[in-house]
C-alpha cells in the first residue's frame, strides 16, 4: 500500500461521496439480509444495520 | 370549469388555476407564512386571479394540500392531549418497539411521544382477542379519569383499549361518557381512527390524531372563513396521505389521514404524467425547499403502504412515530433547496436542517447566513440570479459566494467552485441513497423506470441522479415547480377503511371474509353521504402472510361475490403477489390474513381529470442565450445554452449540456443527454448512458 505521507490531503468532496457510497452499500447488504433472513434476530429486531 | 389547487409546503405555497375549457394552467408561488398559513394562500390566490381575470366567485372547486398536521407533530405544537388505555398497559406508548434505528449510539434517543406519561390514564376493562369481554369497563374509574382531565385542562383525548378492533363497545362507552363529563373535550377513539391489530402502532396513530385534531379544526375554520370573506363559494377538498380527496368535515375528524397530503399529491402528478407519456413504471422525485420526496408508481398506480412513520431521523425506519393509516409510499429526506451545508473540517454535510422560507438561503437576502443547496446551485451557474421564481425574486450571488467561502471553501481549503460543487454532489449522493432504498432495496430495477422530476429544485438535480442509478429517462412536466398542486387536479375523492380480522385462509373462511367486508362496506356507507352524491367504486385489498411469518404483504383481492370459491381466489392472489415480490411461490404453506381493507373512490365531474393543452408556442419573453456554468465533466466553467420550453418545442431536440428555464424551476441536462419535447408539452431527457456510473 502506498504511503500517503503525513501531509497528504484527502479531497473532502471525494471523501464525502465515497463515505455516502460505502454507507449505501452496507445498507443495501443489511436490507438484503433482513429480507432473506429466517432468523427473527435480524428480521424482527433490525439490529443488522450496517452489518 | 375553473379549478384552483393550492399546496402549502414548508418553504413555498404553490397555487395552480386550471381552466378546463382552454386547458391552460396558471401558476403562482409564494413564500409560506408559518405564523398564519392562510395569508400566503390568499397572496397566491390573488396573484392567479389577477393574472387570469377570473373572480373568486367564478371558481368551481378548491383543492387543498397542507403540511399543517405534519408541522404540528414535527414541532410538537399540538393540543394538550391525554391517552386513555387499558389498565396495566400504561407504558405501551412509552416503551414503543424494541427496534433501534442506530445500533451503536450510546446517546440513542427514542422518538419523543406526543403526550407525557402523567397524561396517560388507565381504565379497568379487558377484552379478549376475539372481542369477548373479560373485564367489563369500570364506569366509576372513567368518572375519576374525567375529573383528572378537567383538572389538568386536557383539550383532546385518545382512547385506545386492547383488542378494540374486535369489539368497539368499551371504547364507545368511554367516548360517550367522557363527552358527557368533560364539556368541549375533543375525542379520538382507536376503533374509528385505526381499528387494527398491534396496540403500540394503534396508540401512536390515535394519539397523533388527537394531538392535531383541535389544530386542524382551527386551521380549517380559519381557512374557510378567509376564503368565504374573499368571495369563494366553491366546495373545498382536502388531500389525504392515501392520494384521495375528502371534505373538510372528514379532514377535521381524521386529521392523521392528511399528514402526507402534499407529497401524496406529487405522486399523483407523476402517475398522471406516466399515463400520458405511456410509461407504467415511474420513480418520482419531488425536491422542494425543505425536503426531497421520493415515490413510486408501479403498473400505473402509486404504491400504497399500510403504515408509515412521521418525524423520522434521517428517514430511518423506527426512528419516528408510526402511523397506521394507508398512505402512498414515500420516502422523504432532508435534502431540499434550503438544506443547509456544513463541514466538520473533513467532509461536507448537507441537511437535514433547512433554512426554510425564513430566513431562507443566503441568496434570498432574508437574513439567512448559512449556505444552502440553492446557494451552491446559484454559484455553479445553474440558477439565474435575475430569473428565480419567474423573476419574482432576485437572488444575491455575491452574498452567496461570500457565505460559501466563509463556511465551506476556506475551512476546507477548497476553491469556491469546488465548494459549491461539493454541496451539490453531496446533496445528490443523499438523494441517490434514498432512491436506492425506494428502488433497488424493494426489488425495483431502476433501469426499467422513468424518473419524473418536479418541485422547485428537482429538475436541476434529476439528470445527475438518474445517471448514478442508471435510470434511462427523465420527464419534467409543465408547471413542474408546483407539481403537488398540479397533482391535486388529478385526484379523486377516496377513502380507505381497514379492519383487523386475523384468520387462517381456508375454504371455510368464506363466512368470516364476507362478514369483514360487510362491516367495511357499512363503514363506507356511513361516510359516503359526507363525500359526495356518486356511488363509490369499491376495490378490496388485504394484508396477508404465510402462516408463521411476522410481516404481511399487500394483496389486491378479486372483486365479485364472496362465494364458496372466494377464499381460494384470495389464496391464489396471495401466491401470485408473493411470487412477484420475492420470485417464488410456496403453495404448501398456509396463508393467514391480518387486515382487510376496502378503498372507496368517488368519481365526480369536478375532480380527477386534467386535460392540459400542450406547451404555448409563443415566446416567453426570455431571451435564449448562454451562461457560464460549472460542470465537473469539463473540470471548469463552460458556456452552457439557456433556453425556454417554447424554443425547445420548436427544435428537433438538442444535446446537453443545456438549461431550460421555466418560471418556477430550472431543468439541467448534462453533457451527452438528449433533450426533447413531447407532444403533451413534457420535457424528456434521454440520459447519456455512457456516462452512467
Amino acid at each position: 500500500m502506498t504511503d500517503l505521507g503525513r501531509n497528504a490531503r484527502i479531497d473532502p468532496i471525494t471523501l464525502s461521496i465515497v463515505w455516502s457510497k460505502l454507507m449505501s452499500i452496507v445498507e443495501e447488504m443489511g436490507g438484503t439480509l433482513r429480507r432473506t433472513a429466517y432468523s427473527p434476530a435480524p428480521q424482527g429486531c433490525s439490529t443488522a444495520r450496517g452489518a | 370549469m375553473i379549478r384552483l389547487a393550492f399546496d402549502i409546503g414548508g418553504t413555498f405555497t404553490d397555487i395552480v388555476l386550471h381552466d378546463s375549457l382552454s386547458g391552460a394552467l396558471h401558476v403562482a408561488k409564494t413564500l409560506t407564512t408559518p405564523d398564519d398559513l392562510a395569508r400566503a394562500v390568499m397572496t397566491g390566490l390573488d396573484a392567479v386571479l389577477d393574472e387570469t381575470g377570473w373572480k373568486s366567485s367564478d371558481i368551481d372547486v378548491l383543492l387543498h394540500a397542507t403540511t399543517v398536521a405534519t408541522n404540528a407533530i414535527l414541532e410538537r405544537k399540538g393540543a394538550k392531549t391525554a391517552l386513555l388505555t387499558t389498565e396495566g398497559f400504561r407504558d405501551v406508548l412509552i416503551l414503543g418497539r424494541q427496534k433501534r434505528y442506530e445500533t451503536y449510539d450510546l446517546y440513542f434517543r427514542k422518538p419523543e411521544p406526543l403526550t407525557r406519561r402523567r397524561h396517560i390514564y388507565e381504565v379497568s376493562e379487558r377484552l379478549d382477542t376475539d372481542g369477548s369481554v373479560i373485564t367489563p369497563i369500570d364506569i366509576d374509574g372513567l368518572d375519576s379519569v374525567a375529573d383528572r382531565l378537567l383538572a389538568e385542562g386536557i383539550e383532546s383525548a385518545a382512547i385506545v383499549f386492547l383488542h378494540s378492533y374486535a369489539n368497539a363497545d368499551h371504547e364507545r362507552t368511554a367516548a360517550r361518557h367522557l363527552a358527557e363529563r368533560v364539556p368541549g373535550l375533543v375525542i379520538s377513539a382507536s376503533c374509528d381512527i385505526s381499528p387494527r391489530i398491534r396496540e403500540y402502532e394503534r396508540s401512536s396513530t390515535t394519539l397523533a390524531n388527537a394531538f392535531v385534531k383541535p389544530i386542524m379544526a382551527r386551521y380549517l375554520d380559519r381557512l374557510q372563513e378567509t376564503l368565504g370573506k374573499r368571495g369563494f363559494s366553491a366546495p373545498l377538498h382536502v388531500m389525504q396521505s392515501n392520494g384521495g380527496l375528502v371534505t373538510p368535515e372528514i379532514a377535521r375528524d381524521y386529521p392523521v389521514r392528511i399528514v402526507e397530503s402534499g407529497p401524496a399529491a406529487g405522486v399523483l402528478l407523476a402517475r398522471h404524467i406516466g399515463r400520458r407519456e405511456s410509461t407504467e413504471h415511474v420513480l418520482t422525485f419531488d425536491m422542494g425547499g425543505t425536503t426531497a420526496k421520493l415515490g413510486v408508481v408501479d403498473d400505473g398506480e402509486p404504491a400504497i403502504t399500510p403504515a408509515f412513520e412521521v418525524d423520522t431521523i434521517d428517514s430511518r425506519r423506527y426512528s419516528g412515530l408510526p402511523l397506521s393509516t394507508p398512505a402512498i409510499e414515500l420516502l422523504e429526506i432532508g435534502a431540499g433547496g434550503g438544506s443547509i451545508a456544513a463541514t466538520d473540517g473533513h467532509t461536507i454535510q448537507v441537511g437535514p436542517q433547512s433554512a426554510g422560507a425564513n430566513p431562507g438561503p443566503i441568496c434570498y437576502g432574508g437574513g439567512g447566513d448559512r449556505p444552502t443547496v440553492t446557494d451552491a446551485n446559484l454559484v455553479l451557474g445553474y440558477l439565474d440570479p435575475g430569473y428565480f421564481n419567474g423573476g419574482a425574486m432576485t437572488l444575491d450571488l455575491e452574498s452567496a459566494e461570500a457565505g460559501l467561502r466563509r463556511t465551506i471553501a476556506d475551512p476546507l481549503g477548497l476553491s469556491l467552485e469546488d465548494a459549491a460543487w461539493g454541496i451539490h454532489a453531496v446533496a445528490n449522493a443523499n438523494m441517490e441513497r434514498a432512491m436506492r432504498v425506494m428502488s433497488v432495496e424493494k426489488g425495483r430495477d431502476p433501469r426499467k423506470y422513468t424518473l419524473v422530476a418536479f418541485g422547485g429544485a428537482g429538475p436541476i438535480h434529476a439528470a445527475r441522479i438518474a445517471r448514478s442509478l442508471s435510470i434511462p429517462r427523465v420527464i419534467v412536466p409543465a408547471a413542474a415547480g408546483v407539481g403537488s398542486a398540479v397533482g391535486l387536479l388529478t385526484a379523486e375523492t377516496r377513502i380507505d377503511v381497514t379492519l383487523t380480522r386475523t384468520m387462517a385462509l381456508e375454504a371455510s373462511a368464506r363466512k368470516q371474509i364476507a362478514a369483514a367486508y360487510a362491516e367495511l362496506e357499512s363503514l363506507v356507507a356511513r361516510e359516503a353521504p359526507r363525500l359526495g352524491p356518486a356511488a363509490p367504486r369499491l376495490s378490496r385489498y388485504a394484508y396477508l402472510r404465510q402462516a408463521g411469518q411476522g410481516f404481511e404483504i399487500n394483496v389486491d383481492l378479486p372483486a365479485g361475490p364472496i362465494d364458496d370459491g372466494y377464499a381460494d381466489r384470495v389464496i391464489e392472489a396471495f401466491h401470485a403477489t408473493y411470487e412477484r415480490d420475492y420470485g417464488y411461490r410456496d403453495e404448501a404453506s398456509g396463508v393467514e390474513a391480518v387486515d382487510w381493507c376496502l378503498a372507496a373512490t368517488f368519481s365526480e365531474d369536478t375532480t380527477g381529470q386534467l386535460e392540459t393543452k400542450a406547451v404555448p408556442r409563443e415566446e416567453s419573453g426570455r431571451i435564449d442565450g448562454d451562461r457560464q456554468v460549472y460542470l465537473p465533466e469539463y473540470g471548469t466553467q463552460v458556456s452552457c445554452r439557456i433556453l425556454d420550453r417554447a424554443t425547445l418545442a420548436r427544435s428537433d431536440g438538442l444535446e446537453g449540456p443545456a438549461i431550460i428555464e421555466d418560471p418556477e424551476s430550472t431543468i439541467l441536462a448534462l453533457p451527452g443527454d438528449r433533450l426533447s419535447m413531447s407532444e403533451r408539452g413534457d420535457v424528456i431527457i434521454a440520459i447519456n448512458a455512457r456516462e452512467n456510473g
